[in-house]
């Protein structure tokens, strides 16, 4: 009888989490529990051979790395670079340095593994200076939550190494699919932007702020560096010269060129810049072991076949399966990180999305864009938390300026459920 | 107890400043194996074998710190609506789930180990590194974990303040 074990996992997980024992501890322990109640094998041994076996894998290298690149960019002064760079650039398009915000996340991102970075290091410089030059504050921090949120989609991502990680996907292919959909998503940041700001101009200050050709020739200047970096990583990967970790490995080594060039690499930054590393690092790895561990126990019990067979017996056209995918994961990100929530139902949901017939290339994405919307809702969203502790607003004023942007992703999610295709043919023509 | 506290605080400042060394290393060989493959057609043999080894260490070592620097994630919204006294009884009561949890893990990482050591399991690589002493390495993270455990338990019984607050880095939270 399988439902006692599917009791068992869920009565655990909701009481384990819920009470508040950090996530990881939590899936190690659901996995602990379900295999001692159901199984006669030695738990511990196996918990320990899985932990040895399932992480000295070589795509984890990149995580780590990719994290270390990040915090070192972090340190440097990278955000007031691209903000100098691209202001000349935007001075003629409705919302002006409003779309600052979007491309300069969108620019952070292709450097960076993680939402909460990049929201953090584009938001501590444009927030400010948006506020300062009378821009409507919603409207920025509104922008900022919303963009902030492609640090995941865009490569590299560290959600997407762990996907890849966790389903067999290649890793290559998923950061090759996230491009377009990012792109989408910021082009349609960018137009929400213009077209209520074209419809309110009251919302940008009437400065007559003009550039010359000149003005942006000399920007690209201070562009170079990040979209150097950008080349190198994301350029090595697709070419096929780099795996991931060697691509990050690479852009550890160009993070440290950019700070020294900037004479921002010190003692005293490195050693931050390390050791907010491991801190992620001890984060991530401590959830991935659990989740690595509870795919395992629920695999030993059955439990992927059994859920797949009873969402199937309901017969879901492929399409309802993802509505109400899409459904469950929102509600799983008002409560929970998007990265926990990916890691802990990756082991029963992909079988259901392997026997409707999805691509998992495709599914790693469309998982991404979703989770991306947990990040920015509340009460638990961690791009809201970011904001708030760089402007001190409420999390449900923030919650409410990044509402439009959070609706732009569902129809996002929505033109992917259609067009499957925008996601899978890049990296389908260059595999 | 004030010593006992600061000791287990040592040991994890310690241990995750081992961490970022080794960090530095994973970068250091990743960067050496691509500088003379492509620039002299030379392959480092050791350098994806290590890598794996300093990865589980990078991901492990650090974790007590990351602990007692609040840098674990957990489900935070019970604790949000309840009174203090009852947060601070439910967070003992997760330390000692997850200090169960931790011991577990320690202990069977351990007994991995020395299993693998009676046994003179090597790698498969061409340097044959008995795998016992990267394993027992690995073990140390998950024990220095159970002593933040110990330590977090000690420190909310007494009411004392169980977790720092750090500088800002660049990820709060993923």
């Amino acid at each position: 009888m399988i439902g006692a074990p599917i009791a068992v996992v869920i009565a655990s997980l909701v009481v384990l989490l819920g009470a508040g024992v950090w996530v990881g501890f939590s899936l190690m322990g659901v996995g602990l529990i379900s295999l001692s109640v159901f199984r006669d094998m030695p738990v511990a041994t196996f918990l320990a051979f899985d932990v040895w076996n399932s992480l000295n894998t070589p795509e984890i290298v990149a995580l780590p790395l990719f994290i270390l690149m990040g915090e070192i960019l972090f340190h440097t002064r990278l955000s007031e670079s691209v903000f100098r760079g691209l202001t000349p650039w935007i001075t003629r398009m409705p919302g002006r340095l409003l779309h600052v915000n979007v491309v300069g996340c969108t620019l952070f991102a292709a450097v960076s593994g993680s939402s909460a970075a990049t929201t953090a290091t584009i938001g501590r410089m444009t927030l400010a200076e948006l506020k300062a030059r009378g821009y409507n504050e919603n409207l920025a921090i509104g922008s900022l939550c919303g963009a902030g949120t492609l640090g995941f989609l865009i490569p590299p991502s560290i959600i997407l190494i762990l996907y890849g990680v966790l389903s067999e996907t290649s890793i290559i292919d998923l950061f090759i699919a996230g491009v377009v959909p990012g792109a989408m998503l910021a082009a349609s940041y960018m137009a929400y932007i213009a077209i209520r700001v074209m419809l309110n101009p009251a919302l940008v200050p009437d400065d007559q702020a003009s550039a010359t050709w000149m003005d942006r020739l000399k920007a690209i200047g201070e562009l170079g560096p990040i979209l150097g970096l950008i080349a190198v990583i994301i350029g090595s990967m697709y070419a096929g010269i780099a795996s991931p970790s060697e691509a990050a490995t690479i852009g550890v080594a160009g993070a440290l060129v950019i700070a020294l060039a900037q004479r921002a690499l010190t003692r005293q930054t490195l050693a931050l810049a390390f050791m907010g590393a491991i801190k992620t690092c001890s984060m991530i790895g401590l959830i991935l072991t659990g989740a690595l561990f509870l795919s395992k126990a629920m695999a030993f019990l059955g439990l992927p076949q059994a859920v797949a067979a009873s969402i199937t017996a309901l017969d879901l056209s492929p399409f309802a399966l993802i509505l109400l995918l899409t459904v469950f994961y929102i509600a799983l990100g008002c409560v929970i990180d998007g990265l926990s929530a990916i890691v802990m139902t990756l082991a029963l949901v992909l079988p259901l999305i392997s026997a409707a017939g999805f691509d998992q290339v495709w599914f790693g994405i469309f998982l991404v864009i979703v989770v991306e919307m947990s990040q920015i809702t509340p009460p638990v969203g961690f791009n809201l938390f970011v904001v708030q502790g760089l402007t001190g607003a409420s999390i449900g004023r923030i919650a409410k300026a990044s509402l439009p942007f959070f609706l732009i992703m569902v129809a996002m999610v929505i033109v992917i459920a259609l067009f499957p295709d925008i996601v899978t043919f890049l990296p389908r023509s260059m595999g | 107890m004030n010593v006992m506290l600061s000791a287990i605080d040592r040991i994890c400042s310690a241990a995750a400043a081992v961490a970022a060394v080794l960090l530095g290393l994973l970068f250091a060989l990743g960067f050496a194996e691509i500088v003379l493959r492509s620039g002299f057609g030379i392959s480092l043999p050791i350098a994806v074998e290590y890598s794996g080894y300093l990865l589980v260490l990078v991901l492990f070592l650090g974790s007590g710190w990351t602990l007692t620097h609040a840098g674990h994630i957990r489900v935070t919204l019970l604790s949000e609506v309840v009174s203090d006294s009852i947060v601070r009884l439910l967070d003992v009561l997760c330390s000692v789930i997850a200090l169960l949890i931790s011991a577990t893990l320690t202990v069977a990482l351990i007994e991995y180990a020395y299993g693998t050591w009676v046994r003179g399991t090597v790698s498969y690589y061409s340097s044959e590194t008995p795998l016992a002493y990267p394993q027992a390495l690995l073990a140390i993270g998950p024990a220095v974990l159970t002593l933040a455990l110990v330590a977090r338990i000690l420190r909310l019984l007494t009411g004392r303040v169980p977790e720092v607050k750090t500088a800002e880095t660049a990820e709060p939270a993923p």
